[in-house]
């Protein structure tokens, strides 16, 4: 019930001005924030493969 | 340090109104608080030039210090950034929380000066303790534990430092009753309420370190005969973790202010909100077992009880708070009309500005790396893969050095301007500062994490590469100790631009009006639907991302303990 309120026209927020982009534009900051998550995220991933390759390869 | 910076334009009851947050501040309260926020950074100073040390250590292609001392510095990081760098920001912190979100004069305030006079005078005698340090005496790291003797100085100094923030903190717990007296039926703000469970919380902690340093002390000077290890170490633990415990609660505490006012957010629900951190007091600091799940004295079912069952209602609260402030930032933001469709709330949110990102940072990070590894390390099956590994410290940096520190960061870049009313100096410098820091102490973090799980890398001992008299051979890891060794060294260069940023805005930094410097949501009506009624559907996919992580990793700890038992095939 409050889903299909919430993805209703209009319903979405209230928001301030819906026809104006200034109202959703993005910040500058928004991708280098990106960027280092990403980078965070890469590392991750190769963490985990290196750990599990620990595991399985020997 | 310009005196003039504990000052403002207070009205003749010593009143002045935020221009931002609209709270009313008396200079009773805001004072102090400017005091310890400017301790804690000193504090920073000291532990961040102890980590270069350290971490130039263990990086043992560099291997900068002999093991004397390594265990020296050693000691001085982690005093000062595990004990001192938190505890005074987090007094500062029960300070804003209370009195100031109140409204309120702080009571009793010659108690702070005190309590701050006798914190710094104690910290100074246990840095003094570790630096005169020698033999026969052993350096206390961060777990002093008996039956290996300190220096005396050490334990008083630790016994003071206790007393000293109990002291700071009466006035916070006198300005609540007196609140609660004066208005019976109102609610505590969240912010307040979250600041009083930090204080329940850290009342119990110093008390278990009362109990544990004062018999202590009486063993090292010889008042005592003799000290029970296993005693001492279920007793230590109570602050030894506690005080952890306590970063972790008024960290969230300050994730709920900053996202409000740095990014406009809203709390969907405050009941549930509240929950959790009830739940925190109740079980959070028994999490503190899985330090003596491998010792003889205590039964089966008491590390059941704290490492399972207890376990799961911290964690349960830890999932209500990692949904409920990503939702109240995107509920406020999305009612504000400041982003659409699935994460234009995220995109549009002022990455650009350094409270923002580096709570934000904290926020994610602390999620990913220090709150999984956390859950997964106070389970009492799973913590036998990694009990006493470098994955510990890989750990708790996760949670500390990344969570609570960039929070920490955040809070103290918008009390520059809000409480000290000075612009940023080096404004880039303030922008990148979070994005850097996050970056590299995040890589220092895994590389830590992978050193301890996949080489069982121990966690204390300064040289690995070639232990004498022992099959063990961790050459393998030297690669990972030379990427944390390169990160780490970053990861102190973003921490001392914080200080740059901070010291150098409080003595050189324009004056102005806060209002014209940080975001201002005021203006914005949020008008429509109900808080409940708007989408969270972005928060519904990141925090549904952090529980798959969640299960991943659960599922594979329980794989390789499952492997564990091939040893004896």
């Amino acid at each position: 019930m409050r889903d299909e309120k919430a993805e209703a026209p209009g319903a979405d927020s209230g928001r301030r001005d819906p026809s104006d982009p200034a109202n959703d534009e993005t910040d500058p900051g928004y991708w280098p924030a990106m960027i280092v998550l990403g980078l965070l995220f890469v590392v991750s991933v190769i963490s985990f493969v290196r750990s599990l390759t620990a595991t399985f390869g020997a | 340090m310009n005196l003039a910076l504990l000052s403002a334009p207070y009205d003749e009851d010593g009143f002045r109104s935020c221009s931002v947050t609209g709270l009313k501040l008396h200079r009773s309260a805001e004072r102090p608080v400017k005091l310890f926020v400017i301790t804690a950074v000193v504090a920073m100073v000291l532990g961040g030039i102890a980590a270069l040390l350290v971490a130039l250590t263990r990086w043992e292609a560099v291997g900068l210090l002999p093991a004397a001392d390594f265990y020296k510095w050693l000691s001085v990081h982690a005093w000062s950034l595990l004990i001192f760098w938190m505890v005074f920001m987090e007094i500062a912190i029960l300070y804003v929380g209370g009195p100031m979100v109140l409204g309120r004069k702080l009571p009793a305030p010659k108690l702070a000066w005190t309590g701050w006079s006798l914190m710094v005078g104690s910290a100074g005698l246990i840095l003094y303790a570790v630096w005169v340090s020698s033999p026969p005496n052993y350096q206390p790291l961060l777990t002093s534990y008996a039956p290996l003797e300190s220096h005396p100085l050490f334990y008083l100094g630790a016994i003071l430092f206790i007393l000293g923030a109990v002291v700071a903190a009466l006035p916070f717990f006198t300005s609540i009753w007196q609140e609660k007296v004066e208005n019976p039926d109102r609610s505590l703000p969240l912010v307040t309420f979250g600041a009083f469970m930090t204080s329940i919380i850290a009342l119990e902690a110093l008390l278990g370190g009362l109990i544990t340093y004062v018999p202590t002390f009486l063993w090292r000077i010889g008042a005592l005969e003799s000290i029970d290890a296993s005693w001492y170490r279920q007793m230590y633990w109570t602050i030894g973790h506690g005080t952890q415990q306590i970063n972790l609660v008024a960290m969230i505490t300050v994730w709920y202010f900053m996202t409000y006012v740095a990014g406009g957010a809203e709390v969907i629900s405050e009941k549930v909100s509240r929950s959790a951190f009830i739940l925190y007091v109740f079980f959070i600091n028994l999490g503190a077992a899985h330090h003596i799940l491998a010792d003889p004295v205590v039964s089966s079912g008491w590390r059941m009880w704290n490492c399972s069952y207890a376990t799961y209602g911290a964690v349960l609260a830890s999932l209500i708070h990692a949904f409920s402030i990503p939702a109240g930032l995107e509920v406020g933001r999305r009612r504000k009309g400041l982003g659409d469709g699935w994460f234009g709330w995220l995109k549009s949110a002022p990455w650009s500005d350094p409270g923002f990102s580096a709570t934000t940072f904290s926020i994610i990070l602390f999620g990913f790396m220090g709150g999984i590894t956390g859950v997964l390390m106070g389970q009492m099956q799973l913590n036998t893969l990694r009990h006493n590994t470098f994955a510990v410290p890989g750990h708790f940096h996760g949670t500390v050095a990344v969570g609570t520190t960039l929070a920490f960061m955040g809070f103290a870049f918008y009390g520059i301007k809000l409480l000290f009313r000075r612009d940023w100096v080096a404004k880039w410098m303030a922008k990148a500062q979070p994005f850097f820091y996050a970056g590299a102490m995040g890589i220092v973090v895994l590389a830590m994490m992978d050193i301890g799980i996949i080489y069982g890398v121990p966690r204390r001992h300064p040289s690995v590469m070639d232990l004498p008299g022992t099959a063990f051979d961790f050459s393998a890891s030297a690669p990972l100790f030379g990427v944390m060794g390169v990160t780490a060294v970053l990861a102190v260069l973003a921490g001392a631009a914080f200080v740059i940023v901070a010291v150098g805005s409080l003595l050189f930094g324009e004056e102005t009006r806060p209002s014209e410097m940080l975001p201002d949501y005021s203006g914005l009506e949020t008008v429509g639907t109900s808080a409940h009624l708007t989408s969270m559907r972005g928060t519904a996919a990141l925090t549904a991302f952090l529980l798959f992580v969640l299960g991943l990793f659960y599922a594979v700890d329980w794989m390789w303990l499952a492997r564990l038992w091939e040893f004896g095939a």
